[in-house]
């Protein structure tokens, strides 16, 4: 490997990287890895997420750090155990903790004597490090990009019902859109007789901090935006995005109100900066409009058990209101 | 042979067992400490059941529901909040409010009109659960059944928080250490349990 170090500084081709990146919700880490492969780059997936590798990162972190650090590095290591020499992170440059994971990820794996190179994309050198890491030229990642972008588009469609109660989500876009950090809780609320609906989804976190896929979402500027109203509204409690969902939420909340939702869950890591700081604003707004609001800490000691319970008589509840 | 009902509610620390006939009366009912599940349910079944009884029906409830419920195939499975909210409405609907404290949750269920508003429960710390309040008698030296009467003799009252278990029980060591009753230290403790659920959030009805 030390073949790769040009004047102190790795320089790896791109024919020799073997990428991987942490997962987040099956469907979304599947149009991810395509993208790399069109790319002509050979990825590794990191295995589905299971209790061990929570052991792995849980080992290895300190132990308030936020939910998402402990399973990111789980997936990192589990990746580099089976062959990868390069991990693709990603910063949204706001002010919660998530701006440090990728330091905390590079000081924890060198010291734990893995050899590999992390390459951080940030909203505005996506896509020349994406030129870097794979050799190929701006215009056809951009093109490639978009097309994955449709791909998400697709793949992220929600409804709303009309013979069901209606659940709206929001939260931390991690713990929302992964499967295993959430116990499946958008299956459980199907299965619950229940429609839940995402306000926090992959596609929104990329419009909200990368400037280019805003750009690809012009045409919907034209249009009236729905959302412009309850964006003005959320400001007399957060004066705009600072980081995390806390701003996004908070104007996501007013419009499922608005759009007479049946109740709220909000699921969030433990101690997380943005989500407890909006707490108390969302606690009055659904109190003064008098919906349910269920939340839901994500850590690594979640009992099934428990999480059912409240998930179960929550649903209940809001079917006996809506027979009313 | 008498039509009855069978209701188990399988608890983490204790399992009960109910019968009940056509006419919505209790037959008979049972109390169990948990000693392993399996053995438990087999020992409680043998005890209260007979000859004289035709199950008809079975409910479970609790949080190890739905194990028990494929176990012995039940046809009702539903979760505590809601058996003890439409019990408590058949029984007596004029209730605002039902306090629960389990071995490892508490619950309180807030109505509104013959419906439920609202519930809350602890969130994903067990500290300050019905366990800990267990514990604390244990170390006593009064039994758990015991607690309630001889909390109510209480004089003074003492502020004891309820956030974690450990801190708890080192606030009631010092208290004894102080020379204060067992009576104020149990109903400090109970008021301890009590008040995180009845404020703020949940704002109980009298």
């Amino acid at each position: 490997m030390s073949s790769n170090f040009v004047d102190g500084e790795r320089k790896m081709k791109p024919q020799d990287r073997i990428v991987t990146f942490p997962l987040m919700g099956k469907k979304n880490s599947k149009i991810i890895k395509d993208f790399l492969e069109s790319l002509d780059l050979k990825v590794i997936m990191p295995p589905l997420t299971t209790d061990e590798t929570i052991k792995k990162g849980v080992k290895h972190t300190a132990g308030m750090i936020c939910y998402p650090l402990k399973q990111t590095l789980g997936n990192y290591m589990e990746a580099l155990d089976k062959g990868a020499n390069t991990l693709l992170a990603y910063d949204t440059i706001g002010l919660c903790r998530f701006r440090m994971y990728n330091q905390l990820h590079e000081f924890t794996l060198t010291g734990l004597g893995y050899d590999f190179d992390i390459v951080v994309m940030n909203p505005g050198n996506l896509v020349s490090k994406l030129k870097e890491v794979s050799g190929k030229n701006k215009i056809t990642i951009l093109r490639k990009l978009y097309s994955s972008y449709k791909k998400l588009k697709e793949s992220n469609l929600q409804q709303w019902s009309e013979d069901k109660p209606n659940i709206g989500l929001i939260g931390e876009v991690f713990c929302l859109n992964d499967e295993y950090a959430n116990q499946n809780l958008k299956g459980k609320i199907r299965h619950y007789g229940c429609n839940s609906f995402n306000t926090v989804t992959q596609l929104d976190f990329m419009h909200t901090t990368i400037p280019l896929f805003n750009l690809w979402g012009l045409k919907d500027l034209f249009k009236k935006d729905e959302l412009k109203k309850y964006k003005e509204r959320a400001k007399k409690y957060m004066n705009g995005w600072r980081s995390g969902h806390a701003y996004e939420n908070l104007y996501n909340l007013m419009w499922l109100i608005d759009k007479k939702v049946d109740g709220i869950i909000s699921v969030a890591p433990l101690s997380c900066c943005p989500e407890v700081t909006i707490e108390p604003y969302v606690d009055k707004i659904c109190k003064d409009s008098k919906i349910p609001l269920l939340r839901i800490g994500i850590d690594e000691n979640q009992s099934p058990a428990n999480f059912e319970t409240r998930l179960e008589t929550f649903c209940e509840i809001l079917k006996m209101r809506y027979k009313k | 042979m008498k039509i009855v009902y069978l209701g188990i509610d399988v608890g983490s620390s204790s399992l009960k067992f109910a019968l009940m006939d056509k006419e919505e009366q209790l037959v008979d009912s049972l109390y169990l400490k948990n000693h392993g599940l399996i053995n438990t349910v087999k020992q409680g079944l043998k005890q209260i059941l007979n000859e004289n009884y035709d199950v008809r029906g079975v409910g479970i409830t609790g949080s190890g529901r739905k194990f028990l419920g494929m176990l012995i195939g039940a046809d009702k499975i539903c979760s505590e909040i809601l058996a003890h909210a439409t019990s408590c409405l058949k029984y007596c609907p004029d209730a605002k409010t039902i306090i629960d404290i389990g071995a490892e949750d508490n619950k309180a269920i807030l109505f509104n009109d013959g419906y439920i508003e609202n519930f809350i429960m602890n969130s994903m710390c067990a500290g300050g659960c019905g366990q800990t309040l267990e514990m604390i008698a244990n170390r006593l030296g009064v039994q758990i059944e015991d607690v309630g009467e001889l909390a109510c003799k209480s004089k003074n009252k003492l502020n004891i928080s309820s956030k974690c278990g450990i801190f708890m029980n080192s606030m009631v060591v010092s208290h004894r250490n102080l020379g204060q009753s067992n009576e104020d230290i149990l109903m400090g403790v109970i008021r301890g349990i009590t008040t995180p659920l009845c404020f703020p959030k949940c704002k109980c009805k009298k």
